[in-house]
């Protein structure tokens, strides 16, 4: 919680230092992520989450130096995961998560921008289950885990693909890969709010995540 | 080499999941062995269990003799199981006490195990001589690649 108050200070200081300067005229564009959650809509039985609604706003901000931008982005998911064994059974997971970024582009063609960055990505989120033993003998057993207000913070990398669809929208297609820690790791988790699917092992401390974003943008300055 | 990495990394992944002691995950079972002048039992039977069914499959081919060994299932709702024992006009009581663990690890999802109760009575018994020997049924660290093993678990040794 210290860690996100410091991190909401930073940004906003940051992005007042950014509004009192007004003599050159910079894009700002606002975006939503259009694809996240439509796997697990349409493939619910097939992909790693069901049915989860995943909602991420995005802010892009043009900085004073030429092609660097300062990219924000919000976060919430809600859904559940796929049962993977007896013992693995599926999650039902909700979280927020926030994440800033230092980008740098580079013109390709008039259409077609090529992008890099990184910055930190903070995410609260909790999670919980039920597991069953078989008790032929004396009945079954059927467990419960449930865990609240998990923080995890790390740091995310990207490099993707600006397109120009019309004057004041931009498509944009990104790589991302992100590392990070949690605390309270009791229970492995299959999917985390911000992070994504994660690779069972590393104490469940680690989480470790790449993936597609597809996101929209509209200018608004 | 660079085709060579993926091999070895699920190679390594293979191996590191077969070296993890999961235990039973399921009905957890304690081992009893009979000692010495041994009973000719007619029955064998559990307090609070909605079927006696894997008991009396065992119970059903006792043959008397100085030492046999059965394996009881304990309950995983409640931290104590009863076990009655019928021989003839003979009736005996064996309480079990230890105390459950339910838990997450990796490479296994969740995993039930029994230990030792943190306090207060183990056993109670109304045979001769009664012995309880607790270990985990989950055993923790890596096992060797060939030999691997479980954990014993609760292990009970009478003489009635």
């Amino acid at each position: 919680m210290k860690r996100l108050v410091v991190f909401i200070i930073f940004t906003s200081t940051f992005l007042g230092a950014q509004a009192q300067d007004t003599l050159p005229r910079r894009a700002t564009y606002i975006g939503l992520d259009v694809i996240n959650s439509l796997p697990s809509i349409i493939f619910p039985k097939n992909y790693y989450i069901r049915n989860a609604a995943i909602i991420e706003p995005y802010y892009l901000l043009d900085l004073k130096k030429p092609g660097r931008r300062l990219y924000l982005g919000a976060g919430f998911a809600s859904g559940s995961t796929h049962q993977y064994a007896d013992f693995d059974p599926s999650q039902t997971f909700r979280g927020g998560y926030f994440r800033a970024a230092y980008e740098v582009r580079r013109l390709r063609s008039t259409r077609r921008i090529l992008y890099a960055g990184y910055g930190p990505i903070i995410s609260i989120a909790g999670y919980e289950g039920t597991y069953r033993f078989q008790g032929p003998t004396f009945g079954d057993y059927e467990g419960r885990f449930r865990e609240t207000n998990n923080v995890a913070v790390g740091v995310e990398g990207y490099f993707g693909f600006d397109f120009k669809l019309a004057d004041n929208w931009l498509l944009r297609l990104t790589f991302r890969n992100v590392i990070g820690r949690r605390t309270n790791a009791d229970t492995y988790v299959q999917y985390f709010p911000g992070f994504g699917y994660t690779p069972e092992g590393l104490n469940n401390q680690f989480l470790y995540s790449g993936g597609v974003s597809l996101q929209i943008h509209c200018k608004i300055r | 080499m660079k085709s060579l990495l993926p091999v070895i990394l699920i190679l390594s992944g293979i191996s590191a999941q077969s070296c993890i002691d999961c235990g039973p995950q399921a009905e957890l079972t304690a081992r009893i062995d009979f000692y010495g002048d041994s009973l000719k039992f007619d029955s064998a039977y559990a307090l609070s269990a909605v079927s006696q069914e894997v008991i009396r499959r065992q119970t059903d081919n006792f043959t008397p003799g100085s030492y046999f060994s059965i394996s009881l299932p304990i309950s995983l709702v409640s931290d104590t199981t009863t076990y009655i024992f019928r021989s003839g006009e003979r009736i005996d009581t064996l309480s079990i006490y230890y105390r459950r663990i339910f838990r997450y690890k990796g490479g296994c999802g969740f995993i039930a195990d029994a230990l030792e109760p943190a306090r207060g009575n183990r056993f109670y018994s109304t045979f001769s001589t009664t012995e309880v020997y607790y270990d985990p049924y989950v055993l923790s660290g890596k096992q060797p690649w060939t030999n691997a093993e479980s954990g014993a678990g609760i292990s009970i040794r009478i003489e009635p």
